[in-house]
């Protein structure tokens, strides 16, 4: 890595951030994507082995000694400040950086680098894999018992709104074994995984079981996951939305197994000896579990009135066809899925 | 049985038929080409309606028209290549 002015700016930053705890979670990110100033300290350390690459000694000057004592009074950085700084210090012919028409060139690109990798970050951040999925895992006893009577009987519930904390950067919210509201990935691996031995086990009951039965019903299950996935993330792409985490979604869509796994089992067992109040619990499954679909992808699809109104405001006709989505997305697709999957 | 085998010749062949839309022929005479025929057009509907609701009905169908035009762009190499296996694949074994 080359730097031309040593550790000495980096160094210097800390120093000052050493001062401002609170202004450090803000101002972090920006600044140290900037390009590094010359500052010309004095008392913080040099390395020798840098300066041999720089080729320059950091000069000590009063004015500049001045200067870094005037900033950590203040523990404010602006990049103006050091703009003047700089073109005050500069000696030309000496270093190329140090002219006022590459600095501001450098700056330039830097700017548009910041901006390019905020886009990417935007954009295809979510889909990449190195996301932290041990948060979806953090689950309690508690948590999913409770969570799966949601699924079946949404009607208890009053707050349908995640906990948010403000304290981690990556993680807005609370982890699921603190907030019911919260997707995991727990229930819906392993509700996936007991729908296909389920169906094995009632095909084996009723004697025609054979191992091949595994592999087409977890391609089959998959399928039906990967094309339920793709059709509410275009439509997330459509409309406009926030692009959330492929996670939520994930977890989101895959919450239905329980619904199916209940249904598989009532027909199984009790369900010659009630005809054709089966279907009727199975119009009621579908109704509970849309119901709890579509009050729980709300955050993602409408935003919250409080916190992101000013960023992304949205017109009435807007938000109706949001809704519309939803409506289609939670009780037409899940249903119809449902359907086919338990037959 | 609709498996990982049936969703990818879905995927496929949905990526294809929005692949093999003809601008000229088609997609500009109702008026979803791309953006340079769009904008002509859509400058003279806005003289006629002025009202917010304009806007949000274009952005849904500005995506749809971005989507197809990427899709067009971005996917015709590749699906040239996965069209010529899923040939080949069929000839032999299918």
């Amino acid at each position: 890595m080359y730097n031309p002015y040593g550790n000495v700016a980096a160094d210097s930053y800390q120093n000052q951030y050493q001062y401002q705890p609170h202004d450090q979670s803000q101002q972090q990110s920006p600044q140290n994507l900037q390009h590094p100033q010359p500052h010309h300290p004095t008392s913080f350390g040099h390395h020798p082995q840098q300066q041999m690459y720089t080729g320059q000694p950091p000069v000590p000057t009063a004015a500049a000694q001045q200067h870094q004592q005037y900033q950590q009074h203040q523990q404010q950085q602006q990049q103006q400040q050091q703009q003047q700084q700089q073109q005050q210090h500069a000696q030309p012919g000496f270093n190329f950086l140090n002219e006022p028409a590459a600095a501001l060139a450098s700056q330039f690109a830097m700017s548009g680098f910041q901006q390019s990798n905020q886009y990417i970050q935007e954009n295809f951040g979510n889909l990449s894999i190195s996301g932290d999925i041990n948060y979806y895992f953090q689950v309690s006893n508690s948590y999913v018992f409770s969570k799966i009577f949601l699924i079946l009987f949404p009607y208890r519930q009053k707050d349908w709104s995640r906990i948010s904390t403000k304290e981690t950067g990556e993680n807005q919210f609370l982890p699921p074994n603190r907030d019911i509201n919260a997707p995991d990935l727990y229930i819906p691996l392993m509700s996936f995984s007991t729908y296909i031995l389920l169906w094995a086990a009632f095909q084996g009951l009723k004697g025609d079981f054979h191992p091949e039965l595994f592999g087409y019903l977890s391609s089959q299950t998959l399928a039906f996951s990967i094309l339920d996935i793709l059709i509410f993330k275009t439509g997330l792409y459509l409309l406009g939305c926030p692009q959330s985490s492929i996670y939520d979604i994930v977890s989101f869509s895959s919450y239905k197994y329980v619904s199916i796994i209940v249904l598989l089992c009532l027909k199984h067992s009790i369900g010659d000896w009630l005809g054709l109040g089966y279907y009727v619990s199975v119009l009621v499954l579908i109704a509970n579990l849309a119901i709890f679909l579509m009050r729980s992808l709300r955050f993602l699809i409408l935003p919250t009135n409080n916190t992101s109104a000013a960023t992304n405001s949205i017109t009435s006709r807007q938000r109706k066809i949001r809704i519309q989505f939803l409506f289609v997305y939670a009780v037409i697709i899940q249903g119809l899925i449902i359907l086919y999957m338990s037959k | 049985m609709f498996g990982l085998g049936k969703l990818l010749y879905v995927v496929v062949l949905t990526i294809n038929g929005i692949a093999v839309l003809s601008e000229e022929r088609f997609l500009n005479r109702i008026g979803w080409g791309s953006r340079r025929y769009d904008q002509q057009a859509n400058i003279q509907f806005n003289q006629f309606n002025t009202g917010i609701a304009v806007n949000d009905e274009g952005s849904i169908k500005n995506k749809i028209i971005n989507l197809i035009n990427a899709t067009r762009t971005l996917m015709r190499i590749p699906l040239i290549v996965l069209n010529i296996f899923i040939i080949l694949y069929e000839l032999i074994l299918g």
